[in-house]
């Protein structure tokens, strides 16, 4: 569905947009074309206060082009009139999930940079998840040997793509095969292999500590530094960029909740231990901020064990 | 396998074509020194100052697009407090700079005299009149009488319809003031709230009702439905550069938050306060109203409005360019412009459907009329009133609320 409101003044581009949303049929997108700049902060507050997800593309000076839609946004291809297909990506190539698998048995790791929570509701089998926005969880995962390449990208966005690239290119001397074509909706039309990666919420996380079970392990795997601030008093410390070389540490058939500040690279250190094999595991996904909002109590200073 | 890549922060993707908008804003910059050189040389170095005043007011009302019309209209109408909110911020702290500015000029309240240049003008039935004609235009003129300004800078054609509408109201209105003044307004009572409860009383209670106000639009905000954070994705900044280009991109090309641009108003209506008076914006407009119908033939030196000494406005000396009012209003005018290039979001906009000229010529009319019988329109009679702790600016306030809500009616219609 689209909507031209290009030099129409306030406030009925806002109007007229809110409009077209009540009336959107289930699954269409609709494409709002403004020339109107505080619309570009209007529409999205109704938009998302609707329970739309929001996309804003500059395509002239000034004119916006505002992707309102809900549910899983399919990037470029996919099927049908697919609006967000024209956004193009990079310069990269786009991999149909099955080309893309091809590539997989060649040796390629598929980087997935998408949200911790997107990540742990389905991703696919033996992918890295690595938090593309947060330069700490790019950063901490720079060693790590999965991702030494040949990568292939798996995103919710072109926006994510684009930062991806950026972060190859910044990194040097990693291959970038392409990003898959129709993300992770596309990959399960397919019926190629998917895995999930169960949260712990910090109540969950509580119980499992106060239990005393020989049966759980809490693995932080922050920096040293973060480690020696503060840490919570039953975890067991290996830092990420230690992980891989340290595994024989840990019990394939204990349950291993994988924990970090907000829940970024404690999933990047569950996507390793999957890779490896281990399959009892969560990500903490509120991490160390959650684990203080909920007043809970933690060792300050220690030393690193 | 390798693959040619090339990736470009979204910040800054080029655009196909010339980055014209880029090259105008240099003309404009050297406009805009030539007209402050220019009045200096003149001998009118204060000018200057009033120019550059408007400028950055301009600038500020372009890059928080603070749309004085937006914020009564858009609680209506989608539950969205954004202006609103700045707004009231703008307004405690013009409260704090202009208290103490008063109580330098005026600190002895036993007097019973009025602070020098404190918006406090006779509060009556017509002020809340005023309040609901200005309300009501601005909802339909899509812009307030700042906003008329700021939007004409952006390149909105109907804002300027919009702005000679306000001229013809303002007109009317002078026609009538010859029954207004004496019959109505110069009889009522000027009310100043420390005359009433003291200095502190006065700012307590200021502050009391901005914070109820406060609490009641996150109040309305929450029924509109949740308020969802969409944390923006942005690239990792490395080299010192990167930072400088992504401050420029926040400075002039990202909006600013609407409570950071009722800061700066309310700051800057403070410091034009202690240079000379507080902000307004329509006495001007008035004048040149005035100016243009004597060019016609018209004697408008035979209105009080225009000539009378009980209204003392001189409204026919020093006009339309050598005044600090017309300076600071077309300081914010090229503000706008100024801050509008930058952001690369200067176009000339022309409604599609040709309805809305007839529209923005009314509400235009209406505030005219509703800003002159209120002696200020959003600035003088509401931003610079209310910081007076004059009572008309809370009456002007609740015309406002009213006049917008009949604003939202007619605007649905209209749709």
């Amino acid at each position: 569905m689209k909507l031209d409101v290009r030099g129409e003044i306030c406030p009925y581009p806002m109007l007229m947009a809110v409009e077209a949303m009540k009336k959107l049929p289930e699954g269409e997108v609709l494409e709002v074309l403004t020339d109107h700049a505080p619309a570009l902060e209007s529409i999205p507050v109704q938009a998302t206060r609707r329970g739309f997800e929001v996309k804003i593309e500059k395509i002239g000076d000034p004119e916006w082009r505002i992707l309102i839609f809900k549910g899983e946004p399919r990037i470029a291809g996919g099927s049908g009139e697919n609006v967000l297909a024209s956004v193009g990506v990079a310069g990269l190539q786009a991999l149909s999930p099955k080309e893309a698998w091809a590539l997989v048995a060649e040796g390629a790791t598929v980087v997935d940079v998408r949200h911790p929570a997107e990540y742990g509701a389905l991703h696919v089998r033996d992918s890295i998840s690595l938090i593309i926005s947060s330069k700490k969880a790019v950063e901490a995962a720079a060693g790590l040997s999965p991702l030494k390449g040949p990568l292939i990208i798996l995103a919710k966005h072109s926006g994510q793509i684009e930062k991806t690239v950026a972060a190859v290119k910044e990194a040097g001397q990693v291959s970038l095969l392409g990003y898959i074509e129709g993300g992770i909706e596309a990959w399960r039309m397919e019926g190629l292999p998917t895995a999930e990666l169960k949260s712990l919420s910090i109540e969950e996380l509580k119980a499992r500590l106060d239990s005393g079970s020989e049966d759980f392990v809490l693995l932080d795997i922050r920096l040293p530094q973060e480690w020696e601030l503060m840490r919570i008093p039953a975890a067991k410390f290996i830092p990420l960029s230690e992980l891989e070389g340290r595994l024989n540490e840990l019990d394939k058939d204990k349950a291993i909740a994988t924990f970090c500040d907000l829940g970024f690279r404690s999933a990047t250190a569950a996507s390793v231990l999957a890779r490896h094999g281990f399959t009892r595991l969560f990500n903490v996904i509120e991490g160390m901020t959650g684990w203080l909002k909920a007043g809970l109590p933690v060792v300050e200073g220690g030393n690193a064990t | 396998m390798e693959r040619e890549t090339s990736a470009v922060p979204a910040y800054s993707r080029p655009l196909a074509g010339i980055d014209w908008h880029r090259w105008a804003a240099l003309p404009v910059v050297l406009l805009i020194v030539a007209v402050a050189i220019v009045y200096t040389r003149l001998g009118k170095p204060s000018l200057a100052v009033f120019w550059v005043f408007g400028l950055a007011f301009g600038f500020v009302l372009q890059r928080s697009r603070f749309c004085f019309a937006s914020a009564f209209r858009d609680l209506y109408l989608l539950q969205d407090g954004r202006v609103i909110k700045g707004i009231i911020i703008g307004l405690a702290v013009a409260t704090i700079g202009f208290s103490l500015v008063m109580y330098k000029l005026q600190p002895d309240l036993a007097a019973g005299k009025l602070p020098g240049h404190a918006n406090v003008y006779p509060l009556g039935p017509h002020t809340l009149l005023a309040g609901v004609l200005f309300g009501l235009g601005m909802v339909l003129g899509g812009g307030c009488a700042t906003g008329t300004l700021y939007r004409i800078g952006e390149g909105y054609v109907a804002s300027f319809v919009a702005f000679l509408g306000m001229l013809i109201g303002m007109f009317l209105l002078a026609l009538q003031w010859g029954w207004w003044w004496p019959k109505v307004i110069s009889i009522k009572p000027k009310v100043w709230l420390p005359h009433k409860l003291g200095w502190s009383g006065g700012i307590l209670v200021t502050f009391i009702v901005l914070l109820l106000f406060y609490l009641l639009v996150l109040w309305w905000e929450s029924r509109g439905g949740p308020k969802v954070s969409v944390v923006a994705e942005e690239p990792p900044l490395h080299s010192w550069k990167d930072r400088v280009r992504a401050l420029g991109h926040t400075v002039f090309v990202k909006a600013w938050p609407a409570t950071l641009g009722g800061l700066l108003l309310g700051t800057l209506n403070v410091f034009e306060y202690i240079y000379s008076q507080p902000w307004g914006v329509t006495t001007e407009m008035s004048r040149w109203a005035g100016w243009l119908v004597r060019l016609l033939g018209y004697p408008v030196e035979v209105l009080l409005y225009y000539g009378g000494k009980p209204a003392g406005y001189e409204l026919l000396k020093n006009i339309p360019w050598y005044s600090g009012g017309a300076l600071l209003d077309w300081g914010i005018i090229a503000g706008s412009l100024l801050a509008a290039l930058l952001a690369r979001e200067f176009k000339l906009r022309t409604p599609p459907n040709r309805a809305r000229y007839a529209q923005a010529l009314v509400g235009g009319i209406l505030m005219g009329y509703g800003a002159r019988l209120a002696m200020g329109c959003n600035i003088g009679s509401f931003f610079s009133a209310i910081p007076s702790l004059a009572l008309n600016g809370w009456v002007f306030a609740v015309g406002l609320a009213i006049g917008s809500y009949f604003g939202v009616l007619a605007i649905k219609r209209l749709a």
